[in-house]
């Protein structure tokens, strides 16, 4: 038995514009046996010769596409935190997750951030997307992160899903968010306990910036 | 590679444009480009360069960084660059009206073309861009230049001026509105760039003053009344009488547009109010008409109600997709992209015209129950907050809710620009909790400390209102933000009033020592304490009801939110409610007493003061009633012990990253914006474990649980069902059951694999989802 909120689809969720950078359908996996995939092993990124890779999983999902400068902004500044899926047996690329992390001024707080994750259309449903969510928070919290955020569309009930099943909270919805119009939720996984008047520093902040 | 780049040209028609503050904008041509320098071709140097950088090596200057970079966009890339495509030269609007494209114009182009504006101006208002969406007509471009030319033209006969008069009325109109509408967004202060696009980057004006553009407006009507009129004395042909009905549509949408320009005058303080002053040096107070403003409305709204049954007699789009309305002749969707930033998203959603209509219509039913209700609100701050919540859940949008932030603060501290927020608040106090201290003669009333420490408060309160009632003005994410910083101020208003309230008791503590047990006047309490409380729980109440409508909380989440919801939002409003019933009761009684005392054969005839005490002592229970809704804890209780039950049986599963720890860190933060309330508001994890029981109860099995929540919602669809009055309460009850056999079903064991779904879908009840057995 699993528990699911039911919804209705509005016209706004049916928007033909994606920008959303979480693009993976139902994550959960097993999928049914017999299937000619190999054993995924989740990999650093090494070098510029994966860039096109990496593009090529995230573009494909999206009509508004990435400059090259936005992927080098991530990978460049934080390599550490970008880790691909790659099919043992044919050796090939199959997911990707860009992440950041750095103190935020205003809160004194390391806040890792989710940036893009992709997951090839025929490896979804076995656990891939989780598997490399989870490695990255690893990795962040072996950095003292305190907590680690990211966007995701409200319609996108699959990239919801599989954050919410790793402990992350929707913080907060922004009205119309994404340039097409779609509200988006803030998603939060945290590592450290609030302190008093943390969010109101932060908003202020925000107002500011 | 030649570094005598071609440049990116746009096209023949090239310009430049700055948009201003006055919303004027300059437009000029470019200069040729002129090179006079030297040209050298540099390919193979960059080339051989290039060669030695290792893989993965960047250069860069000292002040670019690759942040900066991310809003690069590649030129020529379709998907990127909107200036890779050559611009169109467009028409000009004299250019349409020469060519005679109004004079040709059927009456349901006419229709279709006035609803596909209506459609934009609402996406206008809606966020998107107005260069996108209203501008994309090219007769709202420029009024002055359609009125020219419109009047240029040979037509002789009113039946070949429909079109004209009508685009030359609804540009004039539009550009009216469009001024209005930034007017009052803007000075209301309540929106952010995603909520509406207060950029025009092409000037928006009208040479017609705002009664001139009325009158055009009205002419025009008439015109199309007086067509119709002759087409139905004249039926030459069977088409004519076609025409009657679509031209009568037409003159329903200028009707609405006239109506709903008034009736924004009406409530809407001018621009020149807010920055003139009067002879003494003081601001002209501005007080919105909301009587006229309510006649115009009533107008409008049964012009609007009438565009659905009449969208279809306009011209149907080619393949029955509204899309960007390109198909009707005066609009071109392109026609405004040499505005628009490069990586800006050329195409914009547009609304069809039959949902903009709607929209339309939604937006002036809302500005009509603005003037009608506001009036019959402004006496009780306790109702002025609970109008603005209601307001929020009619879906407003940005508009609409400027317009009511306007209405109510038009000026400054006044409310409706006459009463001052103070008087109000103080009304309030005395009518939910009375306030012996404001009783004239009472030993708290005549103690300058206790006065002072009152004004003290009273004004902190008057200014975290303001805040309060401009948070209300956001949308609802925004909103629920500002209300968690804003419990800061209510928590120290809170304390604020406990100090009153002791100073009140001590000084008329020692007044009744000195005079035999005479309080002069009602007994003293914590009546301004249970004020604040009362006030404050209600907003903590609305800001969990958001985190709903919002769906903001996770599954492993609503244990602990419900939990919340009853054992304190639930319990501690029903015991403040409880205490300022006593105390509205005891000042009921010392008034009595004291009139009694001072008229002792009015007793027994009942004067007319006596019976309005009583009336008044009525109205001020039945305000008080309305705070607490019984049987509602017990849904909550319902909802909590349904889910703990979920989580017994292993079917809700709680995330634990790192056990022990991370269903902590989600509840601190959660809650971290109550923690100034402190105790009893706030409550720690480990109290929250202690208090709910929670762990016991998962231990005790999921049976217990799902029987326990059956229970409980049974008693909440019996203690609804006795609100036989209150539809609200009713629909609650009939959930209330629905979830009850839910719940036995659950705790029999008939149906181990059926899902369970938490229907939020009835938005009439965000605590209350219906649970669904799929």
């Amino acid at each position: 038995m699993s528990i699911g909120v039911a919804k209705t689809k509005t016209a706004v969720e049916e928007s033909s514009w994606a920008h959303d950078h979480h693009t993976l359908s139902d994550d959960a996996p097993p999928v049914a046996s017999g299937d000619q995939r190999g054993n995924i092993r989740i990999v650093p990124y090494k070098d510029e010769t994966q860039i096109g890779d990496v593009m090529r999983l995230i573009t494909k999902d999206l009509s508004e596409p990435y400059s090259i400068y936005t992927y080098r902004y991530f990978i460049h500044n934080w390599p550490q935190f970008c880790l691909l899926a790659q099919d043992s047996v044919t050796e090939q690329y199959v997911g990707v997750i860009v992440c950041k992390m750095e103190r935020t001024p205003a809160v004194n707080k390391m806040r890792g951030y989710i940036a893009m994750l992709a997951v090839d259309e025929a490896y979804r449903k076995l656990g891939i997307g989780t598997k490399l969510v989870h490695r990255t928070i690893e990795l962040m919290v072996n950095e003292q992160c305190d907590e680690v955020a990211l966007e995701t569309e409200v319609s996108n009930v699959n990239a919801q899903r599989l954050y919410l099943n790793l402990g992350f909270v929707k913080e907060k919805r922004l009205f119309r968010y994404y340039l097409n119009g779609v509200d988006a939720f803030r998603l939060k996984l945290y590592f450290s306990p609030p302190s008093h008047g943390i969010e109101a520093q932060e908003w202020a902040a925000q107002e500011v910036s | 590679m030649d570094s005598t780049c071609e440049g990116h040209s746009s096209g023949p028609d090239d310009v430049t444009s700055s948009t201003t503050d006055d919303d004027s904008v300059t437009e000029k041509k470019n200069p040729p480009l002129a090179f006079t320098e030297k040209r050298i071709d540099i390919t193979q140097d960059f080339l051989a360069a290039a060669s030695e950088l290792e893989l993965g090596e960047l250069v860069m200057g000292e002040n670019f960084t690759l942040h900066e970079a991310m809003s690069a966009i590649e030129l020529m890339d379709p998907k990127m660059d909107g200036g890779c495509f050559r611009l169109r030269v467009h028409p000009t609007v004299e250019d349409v009206v020469a060519q005679g494209w109004l004079r040709g114009m059927p009456d349901d182009e006419v229709l279709a073309t006035v609803d596909a504006t209506f459609a934009c101006l609402v996406s206008w208002m809606e966020g998107a861009f107005i260069a996108q969406t209203l501008h994309t007509n090219l007769l709202m471009t420029d009024p002055d230049v359609l009125s020219a030319a419109c009047e240029c033209q040979p037509e002789k006969e009113e039946k070949d001026r429909v079109a004209g008069r009508t685009m030359t009325a609804l540009s004039h109109g539009l550009a009216h509105m469009a001024i209005l509408v930034r007017h009052a967004i803007g000075s209301a202060s309540v929106c952010e760039e995603e909520d509406f696009a207060m950029q025009f980057p092409v000037r928006v004006s009208s040479s017609l003053t705002f009664d001139e553009t009325l009158d055009l407006i009205k002419a025009a009507e008439k015109t199309l009344i007086t067509v119709g009129k002759q087409l139905d004395i004249a039926p030459i042909i069977q088409s004519n009488n076609d025409r009657v009905p679509v031209l009568n549509a037409v003159v329903d949408r200028l009707a609405w547009l006239r109506a709903a320009l008034e009736a924004m005058q009406h409530m809407i303080i001018p621009r020149h109010n807010m920055y003139s002053k009067d002879d003494d040096g003081e601001p002209i107070n501005f007080r919105p008409r909301l009587r006229q403003a309510a006649e115009r409305l009533s107008t409008a709204v049964e012009c609007a109600t009438r565009f659905h049954d009449t969208v279809e007699m306009g011209k149907m789009a080619p393949v029955g997709q509204d899309g960007d309305f390109g198909w009707l002749t005066c609009f071109i969707p392109d026609l405004n992209r040499r505005y628009l930033p490069p990586a800006f998203p050329r195409k914009s959603e547009f609304l069809t015209r039959r949902h903009g209509l709607k929209q339309l219509e939604k937006f002036t039913r809302r500005l009509y129950d603005v003037a009608t209700n506001v009036p019959h609100i402004v006496h009780d701050l306790s109702l002025i907050i609970q109008y603005l919540r209601s307001f929020c859940e009619l879906e407003s949008c940005a508009l609409s809710r400027s317009v009511l932030q306007l209405v109510l603060l038009p000026n400054d501290e006044r409310v409706l620009g006459e009463t001052h927020l103070m008087d109000i608040l103080k009304d309030t106090i005395k009518m939910q909790t009375g306030a012996p201290l404001m009783y004239p003669g009472s030993p708290s009333n005549k103690s300058e400390v206790v006065q002072e420490l009152f004004d003290e408060f009273a004004s902190d309160a008057v200014r975290v209102y303001l805040c309060l009632i401009q948070a209300f003005g956001h949308n609802s994410g925004r909103q629920r933000d500002k209300i968690g910083i804003i419990f800061d101020d209510f928590a120290n208003l809170q304390l604020e009033a406990e100090r009153v309230d002791q100073e009140a008791t001590i000084v008329t503590g020692l007044y009744a020592q000195a005079h035999g047990g005479d309080t002069k006047g009602p007994p003293i309490g914590t009546h301004l304490a249970s004020f604040m409380n009362i006030q404050s729980l209600r907003l903590i109440h609305w800001y969990f009801e958001l985190g709903f409508r919002l769906e903001l909380f996770a599954e492993c989440e609503y244990a602990s939110v419900w939990w919340y919801m009853r054992e304190i939002v639930s319990k501690w409003t029903f015991s403040w409610v409880d205490n300022a019933t006593k105390f509205i009761y005891a000042e009921y009684q010392s008034d009595l007493m004291k009139y009694q005392k001072e008229n002792p054969k009015a007793v027994k005839t009942r004067t007319s003061k006596l019976i309005k005490m009583d009336e008044k002592f009525k109205k001020k229970l039945a305000n008080l009633k309305n705070l607490y809704t019984q049987g509602e804890e017990v849904v909550y209780t319902g909802m909590h012990m349904f889910c703990v039950g979920l989580q017994a049986s292993g079917k809700m599963r709680i995330p634990e990253l790192l056990p022990g720890q991370s269903e902590k860190m989600r509840y601190d933060h959660r809650m971290a914006s109550l923690q100034p309330f402190a105790h009893p508001y706030y409550v720690p994890f480990p109290n929250y474990k202690a208090s709910s029981g929670i762990d016991v109860m998962v231990l005790q099995g999921a049976t217990k649980c799902f029987n326990d929540a059956a229970s409980c919602f049974k008693s909440a669809k019996d203690a609804l069902s006795l609100h036989t009055g209150d539809a609200r309460c009713l629909a609650q009850a009939r959930i209330a059951g629905q979830n009850s056999i839910v719940c036995k079903i659950l705790a029999s064991g008939a149906r181990p694999d059926a899902k369970v779904e938490f229907d939020f879908s009835d938005k009439g009840f965000p605590f209350a989802p219906t649970l669904k057995l799929t």
